[in-house]
C-alpha cells in the first residue's frame, strides 16, 4: 500500500500550530502598539501658515498663556488668538519678518489665520477647560511642556483612559491655581510654610512640622488641595463627558 | 518549511516596522482614526471654519443694531430702575452700555473713581490681570519698560509719569477698552470689572513709587529706620 501520508507530515500540525501562535502574537502585538491613540495622536505636529514659537513667546518674553488663550479659564473651548493679538506687538516688532507674512495678510484681509487644530476630542466627548483649569490641573498635565515647544505638537494620547487615569487619582496633578499656567512649576518650588498655612496640612499628615525647609511633594499637594476643594472627576459616570 | 516562514514573517515586521514607525514619532500627517464613527458629527465647533459662507467662517458676525447679552438699551439706563443703582446697571461682562461704569465716561467727559468696591480680593485681581495682559508692554512697575520694548516697540506709555498719574480713571478705561494710537484694543479680553481691577492696580502702582512717608501707617514707621533683613 502507498504511503499516502509522507514521513515530514507527522510534524506538519506541530509546525502549523506554531506559525499560528506566531502569527496570533504577532497581529496581537502590532494592534496592541498601533491601534491606539498613544500611536495615532501623540507626535502630530501640522504645518501651520505661521510657525508660531510658543518657546520665544513664552519663556524668553514670559508672556502668560492667558493673554493669548483668553478665555481658558472661563469657557469650555480654549481660543487660540486673533490676529489683532499678534499685531498688538507685530505691528512693530518682527515688521517684515517673512514668517509672519499670513499674520499680516490677515491683518490686511480681515480674514482669520486658518490655524491648524492639533487636539481634538471627538465630537460626541464634552470636555471643558474651565472645569479643569479652575480646579488646579495645569495645561502641562494634558499639553505638556508647550512653554519649551518651538512648534507645538500633541504631547499626550488623549484618550478615555488616560482622562479616566487622571480622574481617578487628581492627586498627582493638582497644584495651586495661581501656578496652572506656570509650566515649569515643580512641588519642590512651593513654600511649605505658606502653602500649609493658605490650604491646611495634607490630610493624614496633620502631625508633621512644616516650619522649616521641609520639601512638600506631589502627593502632599495634591491630597491637600483635593480634600481642600472637595474635588471629585467623574470616573464611573459615563454621562458626565458622554452627554 | 519553518525556516522560510520565520524569514518571510521577519521580513515582515521589518516592513511594517519601517512603514509605520514607532509610538511618538513627529509627523505632519493628520492622525489615522480606526474607527472614525461619529468623531465628526455635522456641527460647528467654536472657532470652525464653514464653506457655506463666503468668509470661511462658521461664527458670524452679529448684524448692525444687534443688542449683546447684558446691554441695556440706552433710555433704560435713565429708567427709575436704573438710576437707584447709580453707577452700575446688571452688568455683562462685555457690555459697551454708554454708562459710566461700561464706559468710562459721564456724557461726553471721562470721569473719575473706581466704580466698584475696591477690597484686597480686587486689587489681587488686578494684580494678576496686569500681570498677564499689561506688563509685557509697560513693565511689572508701569513704567514703560516691559520685555517687548528691548524688541523694537517704541512709545509704550510710563504710567509714573505725571500725565497718567492725573489722568481720570474713565480715560485709562476708555484706553483699554477701545486701544490707542500703538496700543491695541483690549476690550474683546478683557471684562469690564477686570479692566476697572487693572485700573485700581495701575493706581497702586503710581503711588508705590511715588510714596511719601505721610503714606506709611503711623505705627509701621519705625520699622523704615530698622535696618532690612535680606532673606
Ligand atoms: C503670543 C500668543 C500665545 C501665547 C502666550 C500662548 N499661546 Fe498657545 N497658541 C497660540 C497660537 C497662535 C496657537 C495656534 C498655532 C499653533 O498651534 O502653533 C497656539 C496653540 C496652542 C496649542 C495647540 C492648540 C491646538 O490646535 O490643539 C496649545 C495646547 C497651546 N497653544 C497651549 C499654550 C500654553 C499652555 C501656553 C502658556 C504656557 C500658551 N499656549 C501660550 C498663541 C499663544
Ligand atoms: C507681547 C508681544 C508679542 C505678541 C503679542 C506676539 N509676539 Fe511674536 N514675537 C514677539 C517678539 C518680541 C519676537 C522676537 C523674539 C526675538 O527676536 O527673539 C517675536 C517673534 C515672533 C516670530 C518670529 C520667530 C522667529 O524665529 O523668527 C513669529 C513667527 C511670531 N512672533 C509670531 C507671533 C504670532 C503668530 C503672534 C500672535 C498669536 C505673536 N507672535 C504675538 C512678541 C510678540
Ligand atoms: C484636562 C486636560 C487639559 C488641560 C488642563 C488643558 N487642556 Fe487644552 N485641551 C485639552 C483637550 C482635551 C483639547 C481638545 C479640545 C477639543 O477638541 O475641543 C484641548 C485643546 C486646547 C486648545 C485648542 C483648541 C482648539 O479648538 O483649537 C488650546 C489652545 C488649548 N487646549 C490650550 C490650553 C491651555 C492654554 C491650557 C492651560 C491654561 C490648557 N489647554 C489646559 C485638554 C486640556
Ligand atoms: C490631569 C488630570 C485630568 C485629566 C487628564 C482630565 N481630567 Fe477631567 N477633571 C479633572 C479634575 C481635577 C476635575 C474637577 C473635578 C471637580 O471639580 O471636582 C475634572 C472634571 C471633569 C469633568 C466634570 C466637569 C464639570 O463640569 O463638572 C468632565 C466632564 C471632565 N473632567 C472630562 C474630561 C475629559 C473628557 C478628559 C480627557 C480628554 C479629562 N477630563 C481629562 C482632572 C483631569
Ligand atoms: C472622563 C471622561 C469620560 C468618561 C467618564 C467616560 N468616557 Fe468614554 N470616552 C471619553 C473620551 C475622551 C473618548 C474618546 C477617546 C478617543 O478619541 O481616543 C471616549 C470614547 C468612548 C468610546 C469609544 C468610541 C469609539 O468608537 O472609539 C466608548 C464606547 C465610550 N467612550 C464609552 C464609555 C462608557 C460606557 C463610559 C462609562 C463607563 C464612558 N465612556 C465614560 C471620555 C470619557
Ligand atoms: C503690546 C504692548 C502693550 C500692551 C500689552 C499694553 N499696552 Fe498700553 N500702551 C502701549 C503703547 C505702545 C502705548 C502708547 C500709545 C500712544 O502712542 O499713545 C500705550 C499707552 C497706554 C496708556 C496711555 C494712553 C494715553 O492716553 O496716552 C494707557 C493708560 C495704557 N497704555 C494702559 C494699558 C493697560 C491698562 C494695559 C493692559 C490691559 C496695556 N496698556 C497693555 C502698548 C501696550
Amino acid at each position: 500500500m502507498a504511503n499516502l501520508f509522507p514521513k515530514w507530515t507527522n510534524w506538519l500540525p506541530l509546525k502549523i500550530l506554531v506559525i499560528l501562535f506566531v502569527l496570533g502574537n504577532a497581529v496581537t502585538a502590532g494592534v496592541w502598539y498601533y491601534f491606539t491613540p498613544k500611536y495615532t495622536r501623540v507626535g502630530y505636529e501640522p504645518i501651520q501658515p505661521v510657525p508660531f514659537p510658543h518657546d520665544i513667546h513664552v519663556s524668553q518674553l514670559g508672556m502668560d498663556c492667558r493673554y493669548c488663550h483668553s478665555f481658558v479659564e472661563v469657557a469650555a473651548h480654549s481660543n487660540v488668538p486673533n490676529t489683532q493679538t499678534c499685531m498688538n506687538c507685530h505691528s512693530q516688532v518682527q515688521k517684515d519678518n517673512p514668517k509672519l507674512q499670513a499674520v499680516r495678510e490677515s491683518w490686511k484681509s480681515e480674514l482669520p489665520v486658518s490655524w491648524v487644530q492639533i487636539h481634538k476630542t471627538p465630537d460626541y466627548v464634552y470636555f471643558n477647560h474651565s472645569a479643569h483649569v479652575n480646579r488646579g490641573v495645569s495645561c502641562f498635565s494634558c499639553h505638556d511642556q508647550v512653554n519649551h515647544m518651538a512648534v507645538v505638537y500633541h504631547a499626550k494620547p488623549h484618550s478615555m483612559s488616560w482622562c479616566l487615569d487622571c480622574h481617578r487619582a487628581p492627586e498627582n496633578n493638582l497644584r495651586p491655581r495661581e501656578q496652572v499656567t506656570n509650566l515649569d512649576w515643580k512641588p519642590s518650588d512651593e513654600n511649605a510654610q505658606t502653602f500649609t498655612a493658605k490650604y491646611g496640612k495634607p490630610p493624614g499628615e496633620e502631625q508633621k512640622d512644616f516650619s522649616g525647609e521641609v520639601k512638600l511633594t506631589q502627593l502632599e499637594i495634591g491630597n491637600t488641595l483635593k480634600h481642600n476643594w472637595n474635588v471629585q472627576p467623574p470616573d464611573i459616570n459615563c454621562f458626565a463627558c458622554h452627554r | 518549511m519553518l525556516r522560510s516562514f520565520f524569514l518571510i514573517f521577519i521580513l515582515a515586521v521589518i516592513t511594517v516596522v519601517a512603514i509605520a514607525g514607532f509610538r511618538g514619532t513627529h509627523t505632519t500627517k493628520p492622525p489615522i482614526e480606526i474607527i472614525p464613527d461619529m468623531d465628526h458629527q455635522p456641527r460647528f465647533d467654536p472657532q470652525h471654519e464653514s464653506a457655506f459662507f463666503s468668509d470661511g467662517r462658521a461664527a458670524r458676525k452679529p448684524v448692525d443694531g444687534t443688542v449683546p447679552l447684558g446691554y441695556t438699551l440706552p433710555h433704560a439706563y435713565y429708567s427709575t430702575e436704573a438710576n437707584n443703582n447709580k453707577f452700575r446697571q446688571k452688568p455683562g461682562a462685555f457690555s459697551m452700555a454708554p454708562d459710566y461704569y461700561n464706559s468710562g465716561k459721564i456724557g461726553d467727559v471721562y470721569g473719575d473713581g473706581i466704580p466698584v468696591e475696591v477690597t484686597p480680593e480686587f486689587m489681587a485681581r488686578g494684580k494678576e490681570r496686569f500681570t498677564i495682559n499689561c506688563a509685557v508692554c509697560h513693565g511689572a512697575t508701569g513704567s514703560g519698560n516691559g520685555i517687548v520694548t528691548q524688541y523694537g516697540l517704541v512709545g509704550v506709555a510710563n504710567f509714573q509719569d505725571n500725565r497718567l498719574r492725573t489722568m481720570p480713571d474713565g480715560q485709562i478705561f476708555n484706553t483699554i477698552t477701545h486701544g490707542k494710537n500703538t496700543m491695541g484694543a483690549y476690550g474683546p479680553q478683557i471684562t469690564v470689572e477686570d479692566r476697572w481691577a487693572i485700573i485700581a492696580y495701575i493706581r497702586a502702582l503710581q503711588r508705590s513709587q511715588n510714596a511719601t512717608l505721610n503714606d506709611v501707617p503711623q505705627d509701621q514707621r519705625a520699622q523704615l529706620d530698622q535696618p532690612q533683613v535680606t532673606k
